[in-house]
Order: C-alpha cells, then sequence, then structure tokens
C-alpha cells in the first residue's frame, strides 16, 4: 500500500497546473457550501431571535375571539384593565416581563401624499422595553417616553412618507368603537429594526396616547411576555397555571412565538431542503471535474499500465492507484475548501455581508435585516472535509476501472 | 526441466470480416536458462507468440506451461500472480513510469511482490542497478537518461524480482547499434549470472549473433529452430 501512495503522490505531480485547477474547483465548491450553511444558519437563528425580539416574546396571551382573527386586529375583543393587571403580576411574579399592545389597522399620509397602510401599535414604553428589542435600533430622534404624544416610525416608513423627524403625519384610523379617527402626530423617532416585517408595518404610540384618541381606556388586545432565560419552559406551564388559579383560563389563551411563527419556521424548512439540492448541484461539478481528470489520467497513461500489469501488478492495485490519486485530489481540494470556508466565515461572522442595495425592499423569507452575518460551523467544515473525499474517492472508481478494461496487449501496442 | 511448455499454440485474430491468423500451431520449449532469439520479419508473430508465454494473452488453442503451471486455466488475478512472480518483460518502448526515479521504478516492481522488507528491496534494487551499469543515475527520472539508459532500467525492472523467464520484446529496436549491441550483452551477462531463461525476438541480423537458439517464425509458423555449438 505504502509504494501505491508513494506512486499516487508522484502521479499527481505529473500534471500540477491540472492537479491545482481540480482541487481548486473543489475546493471553492467546499468553501461555497461551508460559506452558504454558515449563512442560512445564521439567517435562521438570527429570524427566530427577531421573532422574539421584534413580534411575540416568548408568548402573548390574548382573548379566545382576539386570535382567532388576530390578523385583522379586531377591536372589540380587548382585555379589561383589571384583567390585564393581574396577568401582568403573574407573569412578573415568575421573574417574566410582560407588555399590553393594541394594534390598530391604519393608513398613514405625509403632505398631501396617498394613505400607506401601517399597523400603529399601543405599548407602554417602559414595559415594551423590556419585552422587545426595539429601543435599541433608534436611528434618530428618541424611543417614545410613557406620555410621549410622537409617533415613532421605521426607516421604511419615514422613506416612503418622505416624513423626517419633526413633521406631522396623519394617521387614519379606527377606534376601539369602531369610530372614524383622523389624528396628527408628530415624529419623534425613527427606528430600524433588523426584522423586516416590522420595519415595513408597524409604527408605534403610547397607549397612554392611544387611550385619549382612540377610546382604549386602558384595554389592550394582546399581552407580550418575554421569559427572563428566553426558554418558553417552565414559564409557559406556570403561565398557564397562574392564569387557572385566577380563573382568567376560560376567557384567556396563549399562543408561543412558535405558534405565531409557523409559517416561517416551516418555510425555514423547506429552505434547508433547498440547501441541499445546492449542496448536490456543487458536488455534481466537483465529481464531473474529478472523472474528467481521472479519465485523463488513465488515458495518458494506457501503456504504462499495460506495463505495470505485464509486469504483475493486479487490476485492484491499479485500481487503487487510481483511486489514491483521486484521493489526493480530494483531499488537496477539501484541505483548501475548509480553509477558504474558514475564511469566508470569518468575514462573514465580524464584517457581515450587506445586501441592502440588493433587496433592501423584497422579501426573502428571512426575518433578518439586510447585512447577513455568518455563525461558525465546525460540523460543516468537517463535514464539507469528510465529504468532499469520500465523493472523490468514489467518483473515481468510475474512471480507475477503465484503467483496467483494456487488455494488456492492446494497452501497450496503444500509441 | 523446461522452463516454457508451448504446445499446438493457434492464435487467430478477427479484423471486421478477416481473420489473421497470427500462429498457426506452433510448438516449442525453452529450457531453464536458455539465451534463445525469435527471428522473423515483421508481422510473422513475434510479439503474439512472446504475449502468449508472457501470460499477456489467451491462445485460441493449445496448451502453454510455465515451471509446469499450466496457464490455461488460471484465474486473472492468478495470471497477474504469475507474471509478478515469474516472468519479466522488457519492451520495445522503455514504458518506464516518468514520475519516477529510475530506483524507483525498479523497487517499485519489487515492493509488489510484498516479500522482503522495505530496507532490504532497496538494497536488491540497488544492486540490480549496479549490475546494468547505472550506478550513480539512481535519482535520475527516465527523462534525463537516453535510450540506452533507460533500456537499462527496464532490464533492471525485469531483472530485479528475479524471474524465473525475461521476455524481450525487439528490446533493441529503438537503440542505436551500438547501444543496442551493449544492452545484449548486458542481457547476456545476466543470463549468464543468474542462469535466467531470455527469449527475445528481433529482426535485426546483429542481435541474432547473441541468441545461443535462433527460432524462425514465418507466417505464424516456425521453420527453423537451431542451436549453437558452445
Ligand atoms: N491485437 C491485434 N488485432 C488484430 N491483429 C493483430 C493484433 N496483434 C497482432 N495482429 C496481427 O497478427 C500478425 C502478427 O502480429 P505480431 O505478432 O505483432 O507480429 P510481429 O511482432 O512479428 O511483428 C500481424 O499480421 C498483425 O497484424
Ligand atoms: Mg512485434
Amino acid at each position: 500500500m505504502k509504494n501505491l501512495i508513494n506512486l499516487a503522490v508522484k502521479n499527481l505531480t505529473r500534471h500540477t497546473k491540472r492537479t491545482l485547477i481540480t482541487g481548486i474547483a473543489m475546493a471553492f465548491g467546499i468553501a461555497m457550501l461551508i460559506w452558504m450553511d454558515g449563512m442560512l444558519r445564521w439567517a435562521d437563528n438570527e429570524s427566530k431571535r427577531n421573532l422574539q425580539r421584534y413580534e411575540f416574546g416568548n408568548f402573548i396571551i390574548s382573548t379566545k375571539e382576539f386570535k382567532t382573527d388576530r390578523k385583522n386586529y379586531p377591536l372589540n375583543f380587548m382585555m379589561d384593565k383589571e384583567t390585564i393587571r393581574k396577568v401582568i403580576e403573574i407573569a412578573e411574579g415568575l421573574g417574566c416581563s410582560a407588555s399590553p399592545r393594541t394594534g390598530f389597522i391604519s393608513l398613514l399620509s405625509f403632505n398631501r401624499g396617498f394613505g400607506l397602510p401601517y399597523v400603529l401599535m399601543a405599548m407602554d414604553p417602559e414595559k415594551d422595553s423590556r419585552v422587545f428589542s426595539l429601543k435599541e435600533n433608534i436611528l434618530t430622534g428618541k424611543y417614545p417616553d410613557p406620555e410621549d404624544t410622537g409617533v415613532l416610525i421605521s426607516s421604511v416608513c419615514s422613506r416612503e412618507l418622505n416624513a423626517g423627524i419633526g413633521d406631522f403625519i396623519t394617521i387614519e384610523t379606527r377606534t376601539r368603537y369602531n369610530t372614524y379617527q383622523s389624528i396628527d402626530i408628530k415624529v419623534t423617532g425613527i427606528f430600524n429594526a433588523p426584522d423586516p416585517v416590522v420595519n415595513r408595518n408597524q409604527v408605534f404610540i403610547t397607549r397612554a396616547l392611544a387611550d385619549s384618541q382612540l377610546q382604549t381606556e386602558g384595554t389592550a388586545s394582546e399581552i407580550v411576555v418575554r421569559s427572563p432565560s428566553g426558554e418558553n419552559e417552565p414559564f409557559l406551564s406556570r403561565m398557564r397555571q397562574g392564569l387557572a388559579s385566577a380563573g382568567l383560563e376560560k376567557d384567556l389563551v396563549i399562543e408561543t412565538w412558535q405558534d405565531l411563527g409557523s409559517d416561517f419556521l416551516a418555510i425555514s424548512q423547506t429552505k434547508r431542503g433547498g440547501s441541499r439540492i445546492f449542496m448536490l448541484l456543487i458536488f455534481i461539478i466537483v465529481a464531473v471535474g474529478i472523472i474528467n481528470t481521472m479519465l485523463m489520467a488513465v488515458f495518458e497513461r494506457v501503456r504504462e499500465i499495460g506495463m505495470l500489469r505485464a509486469l504483475g501488478m493486479s487490476d485492484r492495485e491499479v485500481i487503487w492507484s487510481f483511486i489514491l490519486e483521486a484521493a489526493g485530489i480530494g483531499f488537496i481540494g477539501s484541505f483548501a475548501g475548509v480553509l477558504l470556508g474558514i475564511g469566508l466565515d470569518a468575514y462573514s461572522v465580524y464584517v457581515g455581508l450587506d445586501f441592502s442595495s440588493l433587496f433592501e425592499d423584497m422579501d426573502i423569507g428571512y426575518r433578518t435585516g439586510s447585512v447577513f452575518y455568518n455563525e461558525w460551523n465546525p460540523d460543516m467544515m468537517l463535514l464539507g472535509f469528510i465529504f468532499g473525499i469520500l465523493c472523490t474517492v468514489l467518483v473515481s472508481i468510475l474512471p480507475a476501472r477503465k484503467a483496467v478494461k483494456m487488455e494488456i496487449t492492446d494497452s501497450i501496442r496503444y500509441i | 526441466m523446461a522452463t516454457v511448455v508451448c504446445r499446438n499454440i493457434v492464435k487467430n485474430y478477427r479484423i471486421g470480416a478477416d481473420i489473421v491468423r497470427a500462429l498457426k500451431d506452433v510448438n516449442v520449449s525453452f529450457e531453464q536458462g536458455e539465451f534463445s532469439a525469435i527471428v522473423g520479419p515483421s508481422g510473422s508473430g513475434k510479439s503474439t507468440l512472446l504475449n502468449i508465454i508472457g501470460c499477456l494473452d489467451k491462445p485460441d488453442q493449445g496448451e502453454v506451461k510455465i515451471n509446469n503451471i499450466i496457464i490455461k486455466d488460471q484465474t486473472k488475478k492468478a495470471l497477474a500472480d504469475i507474471r509478478r512472480d515469474h516472468i519479466g518483460f522488457v519492451f520495445q518502448t522503455f514504458n518506464l513510469i516518468p514520475v519516477l526515479t529510475a530506483f524507483e521504478n525498479v523497487n517499485f516492481v519489487l515492493s509488489l511482490k510484498n516479500s522482503g522488507s522495505a530496507a532490504e528491496n532497496r538494497g536488491i534494487t540497488m544492486k540490480m542497478l549496479e549490475e546494468v551499469g547505472l550506478k550513480g543515475l539512481e535519482h535520475r527520472k527516465p527523462l534525463e537518461l537516453s535510450g540506452g539508459q533507460q533500456q537499462r532500467v527496464a532490464i533492471a525492472r525485469a531483472l530485479v524480482k528475479e524471474p524465473a523467464l525475461v521476455l524481450a520484446d525487439e528490446p533493441t529496436a529503438n537503440l542505436d547499434s551500438r547501444t543496442g549491441e551493449s544492452i545484449m550483452e548486458l542481457m547476456m551477462k545476466l543470463n549468464l549470472n543468474k542462469r535466467t531463461t531470455f527469449i527475445f525476438s528481433t529482426h535485426d541480423k546483429m542481435v541474432m549473433e547473441y541468441a545461443r537458439r535462433t527460432i524462425d517464425l514465418h507466417d505464424g509458423m516456425i521453420t527453423n529452430d537451431q542451436r549453437k555449438k558452445p
């Protein structure tokens, strides 16, 4: 075996360029694989984090009626002040943070422009900032005070309305009693959250302002709860117990962020399938490269192979010598691929890739900002390395067998 | 005891609708230590006969025995082992492995045998290269050697495993006559030293002179078989 390995290594030096080109092609494929995987993982996990940090917390408590119609933000199934107080008390008793919110479907306009649909979210700035991370994403202006009378809009909204800090925008919506209401509010803050759904759809006012302008009178349609650990359990089950012992379980329901984000989670599953197809494609390209290179090697050495077989080298040994040679290319390619992958990963982990010019307003289905980062993925590096070598070994069997297919007498006469 | 026995060898090649009768009932034996030439014009069947004796090809009819082993009954793998253990080849084109040095070319064939330690094999290889007059050139690659030197490496490669039989198909055809002569002298010397059976083919008068036995082959038939008086 040692002599075969030696022969294989020497054979790799016959056409250094060809070996390198095949190796580089492979390295490129494997590096892309590692890189894409790290990025998709980040996007996936970041999306899950953002679902919690910007949309759903860990779980949301609302009335049963509200739950069934939540997409339409109904205003006739609110929780009253007393219920809200109890629920928050229970949640905070468990160490969780809880924030009541009410969403109003609205049209926003500025300077005689047409109304653009947004959800006007009424929240308690102090409580809300303990549940959600929006406060960290203020671009200009300020995050609302509890008694603020201004509106916090997203950078997307600011651009669409062409309105900035200090401008008064017109919000057309309905009050809790379904009467039409149009209010002019000063923009006091602009945020840019990493969750595109929030960026594109939500603007924020205080509950105090909603109470006075939209007649909510201390009610709210949902209470978002965030656990101190970030995990649902054991807080979820304790919350259920708490609601039950307060006699609230008949009217209220709890939905977890996984229930609420199930659309996204399902899509993220299929995206993973998609990335596997991408992997497969890369490896088909690698396989074609290896088979091509090895077939060339076999054909240019017909006479030598004939001679070695004449001198008693068995067919198995000949096949092995070619497989080992391919494995050598596989090793070079995989090793370089992992190195390159680490480099690309590192760039994406520390610097990130700004896709904002590419898909600023495009929905690519991830709840992330337009700067994409990577997660380190040592398991994928190992997998890519092993898979790369295995793949070359596997596909090289075909050309290697070709080497012993010819009759020895024909190979010796071969010109 | 005869090293090689060929009995009633017939070999036909089919080229499209035509049948080329390359060997027509060839009977010949070679004793151990013989130094024989198969002589005949191009196309007379020399290579075909050597290939059959060398277990590279099977006759359509007839039987070949090497060291009393009946070749017909052997599997592919067994044939490879027979070639590895008993037969050395030298060809007109040297067919050395260009990425290996002279030393490695010879040593590689020895290592296929899986006998002896690596150190022992290296010693044997060095001795063999010395015997073919390549001392000091063992680290050269084939392209850094002249044609005659390359053929010497090929001879060393054929002989290093101490085969019972060495087959050389027109070993001097690619060499100038002076180099050819030195190659013949080398083979003769090795034949005497090791009592290895040599069978070579040629159509060169000068080369024939070296043989102690000359077998004339014409159109696939032996027309003359004569031994020189010692
Ligand atoms: N593989 C082959 N296929 C077809 N014909 C062949 C083959 N090998 C040899 N022949 C034919 O058999 C005859 C003998 O060839 P060969 O043994 O090579 O002669 P020599 O070595 O004496 O020149 C020639 O007519 C040659 O054309
Ligand atoms: Mg010939």
